[in-house]
């Protein structure tokens, strides 16, 4: 078997950036819900999603999250990749079948192959979903 | 149902929830979001690992702290408006998972709630800290 992908921390320099694309289905968005315990929120339910000021079901926000935590394990550094905390502010709602991209870029190379990343997810009609930074520490 | 609304939430209000995460718990995530780390996935590169064997995804234990805000403090209606999350320990499959919220501020003026987040193992080790941010409608 091949070694994953993956890139080490001396070859990782500030500006280093990586992007992924995804839509969240409704399926993905009711598989996650009963998955974390959610059975009583407007992501769930249409009746409660037209009482907000968003009108219709959305994406957890923590779901949202996830395809950081995937950028990073696949892409930039890669494999290998410990998640250590992540600072984020949400800005705009991700309706279902709303396609979202998700960008991370080297701020600064810590000790201990630790770097730190700002994070961004944009909504594909272009408004922000997130602003944030994060601290990850590389495989190798 | 309807959450609290802002002039209910006292600072010091707590509630929680426990969650045995499971090996279909971790393989239901990696199949929805396709975060298929081998950490995760993989025992045999696991054991290799300083974890020693497969442990759950962060993102996991820190849903289980929204499932929380949005379905009982301050409940449903809450938008979660950001949040520091501190991924202090790693998670195996079949540890325990307590995850708690605690009001630590409350704006009623502007509708806004800060709430310090935690999740607990069934040892009591912090596996994640933090603080989130809430917006809670009227």
């Amino acid at each position: 078997m091949s070694e994953p992908f993956y890139i080490p921390y001396e070859r990782i320099s500030v500006g280093d950036k990586a992007e992924l694309s995804v839509t969240l289905s409704e399926a993905q968005v009711d598989e996650f819900s009963a998955l974390i315990g959610d059975t009583d929120s407007f992501h769930v339910t249409d009746a409660a999603a037209e009482q907000t000021v968003f009108g219709k079901r959305i994406c957890h926000g923590v779901h949202l999250l996830a395809y950081v935590s995937v950028l990073v394990g696949q892409k930039l550094p890669g494999f290998g990749t410990i998640y250590c905390d992540h600072t984020f502010a949400f800005h705009n709602p991700v309706y279902l079948g709303q396609g979202i991209r998700v960008t991370v870029t080297v701020l600064e190379k810590l000790p201990h192959r630790r770097l730190r990343m700002d994070t961004t997810i944009t909504r594909e009609d272009g408004a922000p979903v997130l602003t944030g930074q994060t601290v990850v520490k590389t495989y190798r | 149902m309807k959450g609290k609304a802002i002039h209910e939430l006292a600072v010091g209000d707590s509630a929680s929830t426990a969650k045995t995460i499971s090996e279909s718990d971790v393989y239901m995530y990696a199949g929805i979001t396709g975060d298929f780390n081998p950490a995760h996935v993989d025992e045999q590169y696991a054991t290799g690992t300083r974890f020693g064997e497969r442990i759950a995804h962060g993102m996991l234990s820190a849903g289980l702290i929204s499932a929380v805000i949005g379905t009982q403090l301050p409940g449903p209606g809450t938008i979660y408006m950001g949040q520091d999350l501190k991924f202090t320990a790693p998670v195996h499959i079949g540890d325990t998972i307590t995850a708690t919220i605690i009001v630590k501020e409350v704006d009623v003026e502007r509708n806004r709630a800060v709430l310090k987040t935690v999740c607990l193992n069934q040892n009591g080790k912090k596996v994640i800290d933090g603080v989130a941010r809430v917006m809670v409608p009227n």
